[in-house]
């Protein structure tokens, strides 16, 4: 639970506000807690038939703790929620700034793929639950458990163990129980459902060469396969998982039949009913003890896959006493020599490393031999503010954010007027596709851009690079997507940047861009 | 919505069994709460009023609570194993079924979702959502039955009250409805934006941007919490409902025993009842998560069951001619996908004969892929046919059909396990599978070998092993798809040779824009590209 626990102490400065919520949970179960309790003991002393008016406080009580109860548990729905989603805030914001300065070249290679980066982000928004259901119930069970004990215990001091010992055992002994159960079945599960969800996807993937290949009942064989060992696993787990409820109840029986057997004798008989009736409803505060305890789980263990995630060096620091801004002259590396106003190609099959030297001339990382010299001068001297202020790199990818055309761009340039926009996206050569979009600049490109073409994304790139004002531009495979003529089309593009006196770096696993470069560099 | 999914319990037997089931163990359950109930009632009366010794009604009440928890215990138990299984037998339905469907408008990604972690959902929905459901249909009916019999007024009050719960439950979901429906939309912007920024970072970072993940939280926060304020009302109501019942009905019969119109042992056993009238029907209503879940993940599943086939299947399937004597005919051959501004393929005639080797052409875009996947039977047409020997090749046999020709596709996924099985062996012997394996240039390949156990298959390999499948067929028509696109020269020289090492009967069509491939066949069927279709 380590992780967990370095979790927490973000949350502190929330604290006041989690214990509010904690505090009001305990009032609404303790409220219905009361209201059985002086119920049984208003019907007790009824049955001894006493004047009506004695019994007027304990019926006001009644209905107060009646109404009290949905009140108090309204106030602490709010109260826990909005603390939950100031913790994932908080999270976030904490999470985000150690993620940052690791991206791309600070994470191992295959986190850098969108899936682990949404599982990073999913594994974040789970610990908002953290306190809800995992944290809060367990400590409102303590002050619920400690209020009915303690009651019970001045009625009488054996009613009052019992109670005790029935509420340790259905809240702490099965909910531990219950999770260590479910613990075990989900690691012998997880191997299990990852081979069935692979099985299900090359299966779907290969449909056109089951049907014309057959093959096809082989491939459900194998899915029945996983399908029977998944069902053994998980028929087993859902004894465990079944069993938390069932328990407590029973918890909850033996307490309430225990205290009577223990207080007969020695308790006023007006006090059984209430003390019956305290013990079966304070259980109430125990039931959701063992979900919480498999959550706590989960919890922990999402918390250490972001760790593992942020807890990662950062590939480069900026150094103490700065140089001033450079200029942006020239830019050396290796073989590559970019001076404003060329174009050079870098070519080489891929896995020949060029984007790792892309991700080197802007300092995602640095060279372990040799340097990056910007102005002549060593990259590192620099802040990387400046480096990359003054080196542009435009990603294979080009990633489009979930928001409008006009956002998109103000990226490379916040403060671009529409009128600046529209020049750039002339010059990139979209600007008569956005002018026929139904909303113009403000039309929403859609999820991860889904709702562009990879072309009309890389001139999108293209006028981010055109609005910077970046002496040095890297092109990073800028047609690795594209058909032929399309590609054709926006490497004439990139030819415009070096006219108006900016380098370019063109990479490329194809040698079809040489003929566009002033010099050539084979990797 | 609906909290049962009728197509949910007619198509899946166990979850009918389980619902029979869950309503034995609800009626057991429900009976085992009044009997507690009423035991615990007269523990206290003859303990209190006639300090008589308690023993036996003690143990039928620790009897009760036994029945009470192995009940909790089957429901839930019960219900997880049937939603294992209700799980196992869609998925199992599900993926046979989208091995003939194959929208081309769903990753593939998206529907293994479907099929695997979204029917996780049913775990919940039957182990926790639907015991309860029973529950709150037995328990307060048997509870009521039993306080009508001993204490009418207090059955007055829990007749008055119960339909409150719902009615207003209603009644402030409409209220609700269309507030939270708005915000729902800003809420999925605002929700989404985080995944957003964090995939887009390498972006940020090259442009030097921070973003503003705080605002954004921020604003998350308020628009949740406003949505929440609401949303939680319907709770609120019924919670009060449930509550105040209670404090009313010990009121009550507080005060009918001081006129001792009731006794004490049925007055604490109503007492106790109370909350167990209204409870069971507070828990399904906190489970509704788990049954919208449930629901939505079993309804994603029929929606893609309904999915029509990829291609209709012959009412009466003909024979299929001898493909090393037939001619293959494109009469006006067309596909245009629903939905999209231009036919993929328009208009297309051409012939070919037994034993020629024709190239498809055209830059990518133009509709090669597609053709392919029409002769594959793979695709249906929407204008157009192909004949074989002057017969409609959507009435042949479509089995038969494919058993008389063999594939490479652009992108081939091989199947998990031996090289020997992937090939088709052993249905084809060794000796043939191995000349393959050396003709399509996989001699780093043994049959006996399991396939990416050591190390994966780079994607050459696997190209390079697809295509000795394709050889080992030894079929009559050859179907193509750039089979030389990212091979080196030399790799490409393999595929050509082995085309040119094929008997002079064997019919190949490849879909190529290779100068080396496309010399080497004797045709080439040119398809225009989209822009100059339009222009005719």
């Amino acid at each position: 639970m380590s992780s967990l626990r370095r979790v927490l102490v973000t949350a502190r400065p929330l604290r006041a506000r989690l214990a509010l919520g904690v505090l009001l949970g305990a009032l609404a179960i303790g409220a219905g807690v009361a209201l059985m309790a002086t119920s049984g003991y208003l019907i007790s002393r009824a049955a001894l038939r006493p004047e009506i008016l004695s019994l007027a406080v304990t019926i006001v009580g009644v209905r107060f703790f009646g109404i009290s109860r949905g009140v108090f548990r309204y106030a602490e729905r709010l109260a826990s929620h909005d603390a939950a989603l100031r913790l994932l805030a908080r999270l976030r914001v904490t999470f985000f700034t150690r993620l940052e300065p690791l991206v791309p070249e600070g994470l191992p290679a295959e986190t850098r793929s969108g899936d682990l980066l949404g599982r990073f982000v999913a594994d974040v928004d789970e610990l908002q639950n953290v306190f809800v259901r995992a944290v809060g119930p367990p400590l409102v069970a303590v002050l619920v458990g400690a209020g009915a004990v303690l009651t019970a215990g001045l009625v009488d001091l054996r009613a009052g163990l019992v109670l005790a010992a029935a509420l340790v055992g259905g809240g702490l002994l099965v909910p531990a129980a219950s999770a260590a159960l479910v613990r075990s079945s989900a690691r012998r599960e997880a191997p299990v459902r990852a081979a069935l969800l692979a099985d299900v996807v090359s299966t779907l993937d290969a449909a056109p060469e089951l049907v014309v290949f057959g093959g096809r009942e082989a491939a459900l064989a194998r899915i029945d396969g996983g399908d029977g060992a998944l069902t053994a696993i998980r028929s087993r787990a859902a004894l465990a998982e079944g069993m938390g409820d069932g328990l407590v109840t029973l918890a909850a029986g033996l307490a309430a039949a225990g205290m009577l057997v223990v207080a007969v004798p020695h308790v006023r008989g007006v006090l059984l009913a209430m003390l019956a009736l305290l013990a079966l409803a304070s259980f109430e505060a125990v039931r959701p003890l063992p979900a919480a305890a498999q959550q706590l789980g989960a919890a922990d263990e999402a918390a250490s896959r972001v760790y593992d995630v942020v807890d990662r060096p950062a590939p480069v620091l900026d150094p103490p006493t700065p140089a001033p801004r450079p200029e942006g002259r020239t830019l050396e590396y290796g073989g590559v020599r970019l001076r404003r106003g060329v174009v050079v190609a870098l070519v080489g099959p891929s896995g020949a490393g060029k984007t790792r030297l892309a991700h080197l001339l802007v300092r995602f990382r640095d060279p372990e031999f040799g340097a990056v010299l910007l102005d002549g001068r060593d990259l590192r001297a620099y802040t990387q503010a400046d480096v990359r202020s003054t080196v542009l790199l435009s990603d294979q990818d080009a990633h489009l954010f979930a928001t409008s055309i006009r956002e998109n761009l103000r990226i490379a340039r916040p403060d671009a007027t529409d009128d600046e926009l529209r020049a750039a996206l002339r010059r990139a050569r979209a600007l008569d596709w956005v002018e026929t979009l139904p909303d113009d600049l403000d039309t929403h490109v859609g999820e991860h851009g889904a709702l562009v073409s990879g072309g009309q994304r890389q001139r999108l790139a293209l006028a981010r690079a055109f609005l910077s004002d970046a002496p040095f531009v890297i092109f990073d495979e800028p047609t690795a997507h594209l058909d032929a003529p399309t590609a054709a089309e926006v490497v004439e593009t990139i030819l415009e940047l070096p006219r108006e006196g900016r380098g370019v770096l063109l990479i490329s696993h194809t040698d079809d861009v040489a003929d566009a470069a002033d010099e050539v560099v084979e990797l | 919505m609906r909290p049962v999914d009728p197509r949910l319990l007619r198509e899946a037997p166990a979850a009918r069994r389980f619902v029979l089931l869950a309503g034995v163990l609800g009626v057991v359950g429900a009976v085992a709460t009044v009997a507690q109930a009423v035991a615990l009632g007269l523990a206290v009366d003859h303990a209190f009023l006639q300090h008589r010794r308690v023993g036996g009604e003690l143990a039928v009440f620790a009897v009760t609570t036994a029945v009470r928890a192995a009940v909790a215990w089957l429901l839930e138990t019960g219900g997880r194993r049937t939603a294992v299984r209700v799980a196992a037998s869609l998925r199992r339905r599900l993926v046979a079924h989208l091995i003939d469907a194959r929208p081309r408008d769903v990753a593939v990604g998206e529907l293994a979702a479907a099929a695997v972690t979204g029917l996780d959902a049913l775990g919940p929905y039957f182990g926790k959502f639907l015991p309860q459901l029973v529950l709150s249909c037995a328990v307060p009916a048997i509870v009521f039955a039993w306080v009508v019999w001993h204490d009418l007024t207090s059955a007055l009050v829990m007749a008055l009250t119960l339909p409150l719960i719902p009615v207003f439950g209603i009644l402030v979901g409409k209220v609700t409805e269309q507030r939270t429906l708005r915000r729902f939309r800003t809420l999925g912007v605002l929700s989404s934006y985080f995944v957003d920024v964090v995939r887009g970072l390498p972006t940020l970072r090259a442009f030097n941007r921070t973003p503003s993940v705080a605002d954004v939280s921020e604003a998350y926060r308020r628009e949740t919490m406003s949505t929440l304020r609401i949303g939680f009302l319907s709770a609120l109501v019924l919670e009060l409902a449930a509550t105040i019942s209670t404090a009313v009905i010990a009121v009550e019969i507080g005060l009918r025993l001081v006129d001792g119109g009731i006794a004490l042992a049925p007055a604490l056993a109503v007492l106790v009842l109370a909350p167990e009238f209204y409870g069971p029907l507070r828990a399904a209503a906190a489970q509704f998560h788990a049954s919208a879940d449930g629901l939505a993940a079993a309804g994603r599943v029929f929606e893609l069951l309904d999915l029509p086939p990829a291609v209709r299947a012959p009412e009466r399937p003909l024979p299929v001619p001898d493909l090393r004597r037939a001619t293959i005919r494109f009469e006006a051959l067309g596909l245009h996908y629903a939905g999209r501004d231009e036919p993929a393929l328009s208009g297309l005639d051409a012939a070919i004969g037994p034993g020629e080797r024709v190239a498809i052409g055209g830059p990518s875009g133009a509709g090669k892929t597609t053709l392919l996947e029409i002769v594959l039977r793979l695709l249906d047409q929407t204008s157009g046919r192909i004949t074989v020997d002057g017969v409609d090749l959507r009435e042949l046999d479509p089995t038969a059909w494919h058993r008389g020709l063999a594939w490479l596709p652009q992108r081939p996924q091989l199947p998990a396990g031996t090289v020997r099985a992937a090939l088709g062996g052993p249905a084809i012997a060794d000796e043939r599978l191995e000349r393959a394996l050396a003709q399509a240039g996989a001699g780093f390949a043994r049959l006996d070998d399991v396939l990416g156990e050591r190390t994966p298959l780079s994607f050459g390999e696997i190209r390079r092993l697809a295509f000795a499948r394709t050889l080992a067929r030894d079929a009559a028509l050859l179907v193509l798809d750039e089979p030389t696109t990212h091979l080196d020269a030399g790799a490409a020289q393999i595929v050509i040779d082995a085309i040119g090492a094929l008997p002079e009967t064997t019919t190949v069509l490849v879909a190529t824009h290779d100068p080396r491939l496309l010399a080497a066949c004797d045709r080439v069927v040119a398809l225009a590209p989209v822009e100059e279709r339009q222009q005719a």
